[in-house]
């Protein structure tokens, strides 16, 4: 029997080409994209869950309120991980680690003397591999990062370095130490899918402010991993109670570092500071902490999971409609042969049996055809997605039944509809007379399912374009400075004293029109610390009066070289003394409350209560990405005391033109202050793009898949019109016969389809326009949604679907009607 | 072995009843060869239809085999007219996907007969029919008469006790039609096959061995030959 129903399956898939091709490619496109997320959600899924007892590890998040500020961190103060140890036996070892700044790398290679720029180092406790597992190719896990001068580099790491020599025992110098670090093991390459990225690894015990702020409870710059005991782990209950004992431990511990910076702790818990300790599970850090503010992780989202997730199956189900729809808009045909059969005596069930056979057979082919297509195709699709997915992930035993679970639904999907549908046809009525019915049902059906399916892609195409609209928004809004033609220097701390002679150097060239030295950009290195500012006379506003400031301390360069705009007040001077001033925003301004702050102080209590008197006012400008508000900020003049950022940068504005050789001419300058050191430096808006990354990927994942849901729609709309055009072919032999033009009778073929997709457009449209503003929610600065939008979608839908159509409108109308009226 | 009491069958149209058949009353024995006539329209297909099975009547008896077919479910029916009734269309009705020895072996798939004999009970269908030679052919492939004939040899493939058949000739031409209704004619004498046929034509009519005219669905009159 069920030889027999493949049998006809597949004389029938032969027969009819046609529809055997839309129906087989759009199968197999929704596949193929089935397939694509299906990658794309397993690995995001993956993260972090190759570690040994990867369920029994957490990260330490900080839920702090400190003043106005509240914050919630991936990073702890450095006491953390021993006070949890040493407390709570739950606990059974902690590991903490620190990213420091990038370092030149001076070494030996092939007896050659050279240095790079390492950007990519971490430093971890000596227990660190212990507890997270990356694997070891060489050297011991247990001592390898004992003592202060030991590095463990990845494999990557050792060729950049060592090439293809043993790196095992050889020796680096790190730019800030004086003694030479030994080689004492090399990891494997980490996986794509740990949160923790990293190239070389260095004790803490090197790092001289991990050792300096070891008292701290404030000092927010380490991750602190535990491992919990496994009777712990597996008990979320005891999880809960664990973290329930952490606040009275943390107020014992952390009181006497808030003494130490002038916060008595009783007095920071009764102005509604808090201070928390959190345990998240380790598999979680990727997909889970998009709200955990971490400079250690770059985290993904679970909201693109479930958005990829919807499409994929929005365009399974669309190409499952197709088959749906042709299968029924042929049912003349096929209904013949169910009453034949059903007046031979067979029962619904077989019947149903057969169509759900060729179902089968259409996705088995859909989906070889989409295999072929995703190897084909994957290496783009990673492209795209920055991914470095593996099609061998497609052919283990899990991914193999996964897929055949797939086709089978698919299968289910697809052909249930027309298989309920044409059974239940009573076989007299097909076969009295000539055999051709009337199917008023399988009518509304249809057009509500291509209703459907131009709904979908719709709200892809709407979605798409605002998506870009808001990406070209990011470039263009006017960001309170001029992010064009400026080139950054970077690592100009290493110049010293003689970082001024260089700027004045870079000064002389004929292309650079200014530059100016910083311990901060636009992107990058902010300091936020809180101030206490000056009350307004009359200013009645009572209890905390504290707020935090981002700053970078600048010359007077800075305004003019980024082109800010000072709103009142001047920009700092050589002409004044201005240690003691300060620039603040106009969100700091207004959030102080100041009415005039031209002339109000302010007391830095982490730096002595030493006091700032504000000489200017700038307009706001972006520091971080548009997601992000426009915060409160402060530029300190380079002679202040404030405090001491390791980390400088040049910032030159440059000539439009000729950008290599400006490039060329800068680094020649470099070299002459610093032959030994690399010279390093990006664009401004080139660093303004990357903050977008992510956004920008969503883009173009986004406007793929509309893509292809649009294909999809109009490959189903195609074998409508085609059979629908062939349903006709007598009434449009008559009509001609009669008078009509061709104009006519395409336009009586089109409209009812065009019908169709106008009532899709207009129920996109309130489906888009929620979904847009929920995403738009994440910009604090965003695009509106505009009527345009909405009227361009619809433009494209119509043409698009009005092309299809038409194609086949025009070859029925143009045909002769002698024909197919001799026909019938 | 058939038997219709007082079979009516109407459609409601508006508040009026359309009577298709009125009240009719039929027996057929075994054995015998009826032939149905009357102008088009007059109710002898949906009276063929009803004794097959095929469609209900709005009201009446209906036996078959001794069985009281208007009480049973559309399941018991099927089976019944699975196994005991062969159709024959005037469209022939062959399965266009399927081959002339497809489509003769498809009643026996229903009957779920075991594939080796169905391969021995086709053979012997394609011998006595002279068609082995065109047994891969697809039904677009073969004349009207051919077609015809596969309709028979599919119909007689289940050895059922009763074929009914539609205008089995209407779409023939006359020597064509002759072979079919001689077919008829020799199954019916050597085989105790029981007929039913609707005909528009007073010369196939008198293959049968009784004549029954229709119209405005009732009988109008029965006449033995």
């Amino acid at each position: 029997m069920i030889k027999n129903y493949f049998k006809i399956a597949w004389r029938n898939l032969t027969r009819n080409k046609v529809s055997s091709i839309i129906n087989i490619s759009g199968l197999a496109i929704g596949l193929a994209c089935v397939l694509f997320i299906g990658l794309y959600v397993n690995d995001e899924l993956s993260y972090d869950r190759f570690f040994k007892d990867t369920n029994r590890l957490y990260r330490v998040n900080l839920d702090g309120k400190m003043g106005n500020e509240e914050f919630l961190l991936g990073h702890t103060p450095p006491p953390v991980g021993a006070a949890l140890k040493n407390n709570f036996s739950e606990i059974e070892s902690y590991t903490r680690i620190f990213r420091p700044g990038n370092e030149i790398v001076y070494f030996e290679n092939n007896g050659q003397k050279k240095s790079l720029t390492e950007k990519n180092l971490l430093a971890v406790d000596a227990n660190f591999l212990q507890l997270l597992s990356y694997p070891l190719v060489a050297g011991n896990v247990n001592t390898c990062l004992n003592g202060v001068n030991s590095v463990v580099l990845t494999q990557k790491a050792a060729k950049k370095y060592f090439g293809d020599a043993s790196p095992m025992g050889k020796t680096l110098v790190l730019d800030e130490y004086s003694k030479p670090f030994t080689v004492t093991a090399v990891l494997k390459d980490l996986p794509t899918q740990s949160s923790l990225q990293f190239d070389m690894l260095q004790s803490t015990e090197s790092i001289p402010p991990v050792k300096r702020f070891n008292w701290s409870w404030v000092w927010l710059q380490m991750g602190t991993y535990v491992k919990l005991k496994p009777n712990v782990a597996s008990d979320a209950a005891g999880i809960k109670r664990l973290e329930s004992k952490f606040p009275a431990m943390v107020s014992q511990q952390a009181a006497s570092a808030f003494n130490r910076i002038g916060q008595p702790w009783a007095e920071f818990i009764k102005k509604g500071g808090h201070w928390d300790l959190h345990l998240q599970p380790i598999t979680e850090l990727h997909l889970h902490s998009s709200n955990v503010g971490t400079r250690y992780f770059n985290p993904g989202d679970i909201k693109y999971v479930y958005i990829f997730s919807a499409i994929a199956l929005f365009i399974i189900l669309l190409a499952c409609i197709n088959f749906m729809n042709l299968s029924t808009a042929q049912s003349a045909r096929r209904a013949k042969e169910v009453g034949i059969r059903k007046v031979l005596g067979s029962g619904r069930k077989q019947l149903i049996g057969q169509f759900m056979a060729e179902a089968f057979l259409y996705c088995l082919f859909a989906a070889v055809i989409a295999l072929l297509i995703v190897s084909l195709a994957l290496p783009a699709f990673n492209q795209l997605s920055e991914k470095t997915l593996n099609i061998g992930a497609l052919f283990g035993f899990k991914a193999i039944a996964g897929i055949m679970g797939l086709i089978v639904i698919t299968a289910i999907l697809a052909g249930s509809y027309p298989a309920f549908f044409l059974t239940s046809l009573k076989p007299v009525s097909i076969l009295k007379g000539s055999g051709i019915f009337k199917d008023a049902n399988g009518f509304v059906m249809r057009n509500a399912l291509v209703i459907f399916q131009f709904t979908v892609s719709t709200v892809l195409i709407i979605c798409t374009i605002i998506v870009y609209k808001q990406l070209n928004f990011t470039q263009t809004k006017d960001l309170g400075f001029n992010k064009e033609n400026v080139l950054i220097v970077e690592n100009a701390e290493r110049l010293g004293q003689s970082a001024e002679s260089m700027r004045q150097e870079l000064l002389r060239l004929p292309q650079v029109l200014n530059a100016t030295i910083s311990t901060g950009i636009p992107t990058q290195n902010k300091f936020a610390d809180t101030y206490i500012p000056e009350l307004e006379p009359g200013n009645t506003k009572s209890g905390e009066n504290n707020i935090l400031l981002s700053s970078f301390v600048v010359d007077e360069a800075f305004a003019p070289t980024l082109n800010l705009s000072m709103l009142s007040g001047r920009n700092f001077s050589t002409a004044f003394a201005d240690s003691a001033s300060v620039v603040i925003n106009e969100s700091a301004a207004r959030q102080i409350g100041w009415k005039n702050p031209i002339g109000k102080t302010m007391t830095y209590p982490g730096g002595n209560n030493r006091q700032f008197k504000v000489v200017g006012v700038v307009k706001d400008f972006n520091v971080e990405s548009l997601h992000d508000v426009v915060a409160p900020f402060a530029l300190f003049y380079k002679t202040s005391k404030t405090y001491g950022s390791p980390t400088s940068y040049i910032t030159v504005r440059i000539k439009p033109g000729d950008y290599a050789a400006t490039i060329a001419a800068i680094q020649s300058k470099w070299k002459t202050f610093m032959p030994d050191n690399p010279f390093e430096y990006s664009f401004l808006d080139a660093e303004f793009d990357s903050l977008y990354r992510a956004d920008q990927t969503i883009g173009k994942v986004f406007s793929v898949f509309t893509f292809l849901s649009l294909t999809v729609a109009c490959l189903g709309l195609l074998g409508l019109a085609i059979y629908t055009a062939q349903r006709r072919t007598k009434e449009i032999g008559i009509r001609k016969v009669l008078g009509a033009s061709i104009e006519n009778v395409v336009t009586m073929l089109s409209k009812d389809f065009l019908k169709l997709v106008i009532i899709a457009c207009v129920l996109a449209f309130p489906i888009a326009w929620y979904a847009m503003n929920k995403w738009l929610q994440d910009f604090a600065y965003r695009t509106p949604v505009s009527w345009w939008v909405f009227s361009l979608a619809a433009g494209i839908t119509l043409v698009i679907a009005l092309f299809t159509i038409s194609f086949q409108s025009v070859k029925a109308a143009l045909t002769n009607p002698i024909k197919s009226l001799h026909n019938e | 072995m058939l038997s219709l009491k007082n079979i009516s069958k109407y459609y409601q149209a508006g508040g009026n009843k359309t009577y298709v058949l009125n009240n009719v009353s039929l027996d057929v024995d075994a054995g015998e060869f009826v032939s149905i006539m009357g102008p088009s329209g007059s109710g002898k297909s949906t009276l063929l239809n009803i004794i097959g099975m095929l469609d209900e009547p709005s009201e009446g008896y209906h036996y078959f085999m001794k069985e009281a077919v208007h009480q049973l479910k559309e399941k018991a029916r099927s089976a019944l007219y699975k196994e005991y009734i062969g159709f024959v269309f005037q469209a022939y009705h062959l399965i266009d996907e399927l081959t002339v020895y497809e489509n003769i072996e498809t009643p026996l798939i229903y009957q779920n007969i075991k594939s080796s004999e169905r391969k021995a009970l086709v053979a012997d269908m394609l011998d006595r029919f002279q068609i082995v030679g065109k047994k891969d052919l697809f039904p677009a492939q073969l004349s009207g008469g051919q077609q015809q004939l596969v309709g028979i040899a599919r119909a007689l493939i289940t050895k059922p006790r009763v074929i009914l058949a539609d205008e089995p000739t209407g779409n023939l031409n006359s020597k064509q039609g002759e072979e079919i209704m001689e077919l008829f004619r020799k199954l019916n004498k050597e085989d105790k096959v029981t007929i039913i046929q609707v005909t528009h034509s007073e010369k196939n009519a008198e293959y049968g061995t009784r004549i029954i005219n229709v119209l405005d669905g009732k009988i109008d009159s029965s006449r033995n030959v």
